[in-house]
């Protein structure tokens, strides 16, 4: 039998069926009918199935004993949790308790978790890894269109006249968008990448650049005033002279040439092409929002896209890719702890005024963010809650962050695996697949798609949000049975971007886009912005990044993902097929530095910087630029994360993540 | 091949047949999804079973090599190793199966009774009765008359069913095929030759519509003789998303890797076998770490050797393609690197 749902294992959300014989899922297959991924699935999409039978599934509550995690019942687990939390919160008050959330939960488990932190623990420390890859982003596009959330769909790829990718690799994270560019490409769209790494389809592109790491603000502003002092720019835009007067004019192409290494004349020309093609879409990744300045490098682009005319017209706009399966439905739920669910703000009154009705309570301000609460572990924070997320692995200068959790009073994880996180647990509860639970997940460009129950929980695993539900019990608080249909249905009176919508619709191959009432032809961002237009920021000021190489640690070491994975690689690499894809972990450096420093491929190499080493398989290839090593993340054989800064970006609070220094040691 | 007895027998008739047959074996069958695709699974009436389908998008080969499979599970008894094999499959009907699934399940049987005979499979195989359905009306994305895949078949069926509108012809292509009409009484009359004429002439428009869009031969000959620029393989090498679609939805496709999954420290687990793909650069990865095929332009150039190379077709006695057009389908390269598309661009290349 085969049962529809959605691809769990990036933003894209691939329709897919599941086949199931004997209560075992047997395979994936993609669904013919649906509207994006028309009968594709990437490698992930076929194989990631496999971890669901995985023989190292969690299926029962452990809790700690000295030094091991012992077996024990729903109820011991779900008591000791209750009775801790309601200790430390006597002892230190609602705020020494935080929570961190899964970007794959559905939808309706994130707005659960949201209403169970803020209005039963009362906490306001509560965040999600989506803060790690596009805070940035879920800032400048809430605060320009009131929705942190992409102003183009996915099929607006095939309308646009000219796209450009910025700090992201599409066919290997978000595939299917990948290939809806690759497509756009073969057709003769200009097609301009901007990457410090040659992909396997740059040689598609129009186009491609490869500025030095760190360096792409001042590129976007050199394509700004380019833009600007040719009189490119869409004619109805208001606030230039703005822009101009505030230090635009010095990014000049010849300025720009000297910092970023890409020639001024060739900067002229991908100007013109973007602001002259007609609609286009720009679409950017972690290379942009995990660098320093991450907000003001989103701010420049999102001025790009608003002076070309690229805003609020169909076939173009600005599109973050959101690499997980529910990024968007996470940030909707307002997961994060600056947002309320819906979009809002969590201080403002509205917010106040809308959850009123179904939030017994509702913490003032916002807390902590992720590195906060990693930052005041043992201190302020006494106890975490952390639901679906490998830390210890994902975490930048994940050494600094085991030793935080470490510190905790009280630490409770929630995961699918035994991961180096859930090892550091009092209690460890096991959460069931996207294959045993029912809901929704919204991909990246705000598309709500169902997930279907293939086959029951395994063991005594439980849905995540029944398992909320079940501990916002145990505190005392009149959480019914989790039914996500209804949860839905709550989220819909409260979140206008979801209104307009019957749960039956959801079950249409791909689902349904919300706002739901775009009418045909107006584009998403349209409807979105009504009349609101969107403002030019000058995003022009900024420290460099923190880490720039120097004597001792000569190459700029940046980071990236490889095809076959996904996140932390928790799952991934429970995947027999997928992990037999990721034999060794490489580092890719200059075939003129490898000449030089007299290493060749294959060899065993040290990638060493400030926060620790990691053993590597060297490979020399063309794809970088001297002076730089790339570094695929998230690997089995070692944190790679450990290696990279956590130096915390104030506008976003996300860690500056991407690059830093780094030598090379022979191994 | 010997002709098959033809036989008629009224369509009501024989889904009566049928449905007397699914009340004591497993009968699978097209039916209809929620989304308006259609796919084989167990039915239990004949009531359940859609006639307004061309394929599945998922081949028929799931069925007799699963995606992924128990071979057996193993225990440690004291140090000795205690293994036992899952169950032997019951006997099923395969009703409705298209004559390319049906060219790529002989291309199976070769594989899997070679050197080596795979009991897995062929007990699957021999449980299995199976009745085709030929094809009136082709996808565009069918090739089939390229490849000798279908429309029609003139072996390898036990049954094979032409729909002439009121009634099916029926080729008895085998003992067992005519045992299930004896067995579930379905009422049968010796065709007649207007019916003969009549299948005929669906077979030429059906010919007519189907679009030859991959003339496999030049192509043959370029990759026997090694006559394709590598240039043209690395443009699709490039290409390339190595999601491994292609070969998973081809009948043809044979490849598969074994695992095991073991409890813990017990000693106990079972031994599973899953599909594995050419595409994949896991797959010729050695244990040294050498890889002969690391580059996605070496595994694209291997798939096509093997579908349209001589020696290949020599081995296996026909090309490594049935013609369903489930690879342009799946390609997330957007049909660049599906079967037809990459049979023109070898064409074309010399
Ligand atoms: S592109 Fe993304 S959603 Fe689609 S199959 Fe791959 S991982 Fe799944």
């Amino acid at each position: 039998m085969k049962i529809q749902t959605t691809c769990p294992f990036c933003g894209c959300g691939c329709g897919m069926l599941l086949e199931v014989e004997a209560r075992q899922v047997i395979s994936a297959s993609p669904q013919r009918s649906h509207p994006l991924s028309r009968g594709t699935l990437c490698t992930k999409g076929w194989n990631g199935h496999q971890i669901i039978h995985h023989p190292q599934r969690l299926t029962q509550p452990l809790i700690r004993d000295r030094k091991t995690l012992k077996p024990a019942t729903w109820r011991q687990a779900l008591t000791l949790i209750s009775k801790r939390f309601a200790e430390l919160r006597n002892q230190h008050g609602a705020e020494s308790l935080g929570i961190i959330g899964s970007v794959k939960m559905t939808t309706e488990e994130a707005y659960l978790l949201n209403r169970f932190a803020r209005s039963v623990l009362g906490t306001p420390h509560i965040d999600t890894l989506v803060r790690y890859d596009h805070a940035p982003s879920v800032r400048v596009l809430q605060e320009q269109t009131g929705y942190a959330t992409a102003t183009a769909g996915i099929l607006d790829i095939e309308k646009a006249s000219v796209l450009l990718i910025i700090g992201a690799n599409p066919k290997a994270q978000t595939a299917r968008i990948g290939s809806y560019i690759f497509q756009a490409a073969k057709r003769g769209v200009p097609v301009i990448q901007i990457d410090p790494r040659q992909q396997e389809h740059s040689a598609f592109y129009a186009h491609f650049l490869q500025p030095r790491p760190g360096t792409d603000l001042t590129l976007i502003n050199a394509m700004l005033q380019v833009i600007l002092a040719n009189g490119w720019q869409d004619a109805g835009v208001l606030g230039v002279s703005h822009l101009r007067d505030d230090g635009l004019q010095r990014f000049t192409p010849e300025y720009a040439e000297t910092v970023c290494g890409v020639p001024a004349d060739k900067i002229i020309q991908v100007a013109e092409v973007f602001a002259k093609s007609g609609p286009g879409i720009i679409l950017y990744g972690t290379g942009i929002t995990q660098q320093a300045n991450a907000t003001a490098h989103v701010q420049a682009l999102w001025n790009l896209a608003l002076l070309t005319g690229n805003i609020n017209r169909e076939g173009a706009g600005l599109i973050p890719l959101l690499n997980a399966n529910n990024s968007q439905g996470i940030i909707d739920a307002g997961l994060m702890t600056e947002l309320a669910p819906g979009h809002r703000l969590i201080q403002s009154n509205e917010t106040r005024h809308a959850l009123k009705k179904q939030w017994s309570a509702l913490p003032e301000k916002r807390g902590y963010t992720i590195q906060e609460m990693l930052r005041h572990a043992g201190g302020k924070l006494r106890g975490l809650y952390l639901v679906g997320e490998n830390l210890a692995w994902a975490a930048p200068d994940a050494q600094a962050a085991v030793k935080a959790l470490q510190r905790l009073d009280f630490l409770v994880v929630q995961d699918l695996f035994l991961t180096e996180t859930a090892e550091l647990a009092d209690v460890l509860l096991p959460a069931c697949s996207f294959a045993e639970k029912e809901g929704t997940f919204t991909n990246l460009e705000g598309r709500i798609q169902r997930v279907h129950r293939a086959i029951p929980p395994l063991g005594e695993s439980l849905p995540d949000g029944e398992i909320f539900c079940r501990l916002a019990r145990a505190f005392g608080a009149p959480f019914p049975a989790y039914d996500p249909k209804l949860i839905f249905q709550e989220m819909q009176s409260i979140m206008p971007c979801y209104e307009k919508i019957t749960y039956a619709q959801l079950d249409h191959p791909g689902g349904v886009v919300w706002p739901a009432h775009a009418a045909a032809g107006d584009g998403r961002c349209r409807t979105l912005m009504g009349e609101r237009r969107g403002a030019l920021v000058p995003a022009t000021a900024g420290a460099p990044f923190a880490e720039p190489p120097d004597e001792e640690y000569p190459f700029t070491l940046f980071t990236g993902r490889p095809v076959f994975h996904r996140r932390s690689g928790t799952l991934v690499s429970r995947s027999f097929t997928l992990d037999k894809e990721d034999a060794v972990q490489t580092v890719e450096i200059s075939t003129d530095d490898a000449k030089t420093l007299k290493l060749r491929s294959g060899w065993p190499v040290w990638v060493v910087t400030r926060r620790g080493k990691l053993r590597c398989t060297l490979s020399a290839t063309r794809a970088v630029a001297p002076g730089t090593l790339f570094l695929p993340i998230h690997h089995k054989s070692g944190p790679t994360q450990a290696l990279m800064p956590a130096t915390m970006e104030n506008e976003s609070g996300i860690p500056e993540m991407k690059l830093c220094a780094a030598k090379l040691e022979t191994a | 091949m010997q002709a098959s007895a033809k036989v008629t027998v009224a369509k009501h008739d024989f889904l009566e047949g049928l449905g007397r047959c699914m009340k004591e074996t497993t009968v699978i069958a097209p039916v209809k999804m929620k989304d308006g695709e259609v796919t084989f699974e167990p039915v239990r009436t004949a009531k359940q079973i859609t006639f307004d389908y061309v394929n599945d998008h998922d081949p028929l080969k799931r069925f007799f090599m699963p995606a992924r499979e128990e071979l057996f599970s193993f225990q440690n008894a004291r140090g000795k190793a205690l293994l036992k094999s899952p169950p032997l499959p019951k006997p099923r009907v395969l009703f409705g199966i298209r004559s390319c699934d049906l060219q790529g399940l002989a291309h199976l049987d070769h594989f899997f009774q070679g050197a080596f005979e795979d009991q897995l499979y062929l007990q699957r195989r021999k449980s299995t009765l199976i009745i085709s359905l030929a094809c009136n009306e082709p996808l565009d994305t069918c090739f089939c008359i390229c490849c000798n895949g279908g429309p029609f078949l003139e072996s390898g069926f036990d049954l094979q069913l032409t729909d002439l509108g009121e009634s099916f012809l029926v080729d008895i292509g085998s003992r067992a095929g005519r045992k299930f009409l004896d067995d579930w009484k379905v009422p049968c009359q010796t065709a007649k030759r207007k019916d003969e004429q009549l299948r005929q002439a669906l077979m030429h428009k059906c010919d007519e519509k189907m679009i030859p869009t991959a003339y496999l031969a030049k192509a043959c000959i370029q990759i026997t003789n090694n006559r394709v620029r590598e240039e043209v393989w690395d443009e699709m090498g490039a290409e390339c998303f190595s999601c491994g679609g292609c070969t998973h939805v081809c009948p043809c496709c044979s490849c598969f890797d074994v695992f095991d999954c073991t409890e813990g420290e017990t000693g106990q687990g079972t031994r599973y076998r899953c599909w594995d793909s050419c595409q994949y650069s896991g797959f010729t990865r050695e244990a040294s770490g050498h890889n002969p095929r690391a580059k996605a332009k070496e595994r694209v150039k291997r798939r096509f050797y093997h579908k349209l190379s001589y020696a290949y077709i020599q081995q296996d006695g026909h090309p490594g393609c049935v013609g369903c057009g489930r690879c342009i389908t799946v390609c997330e390269a957007f049909q660049q690197l599906d079967v037809p598309a990459v049979v023109k661009r070898l064409r074309r290349d010399g």
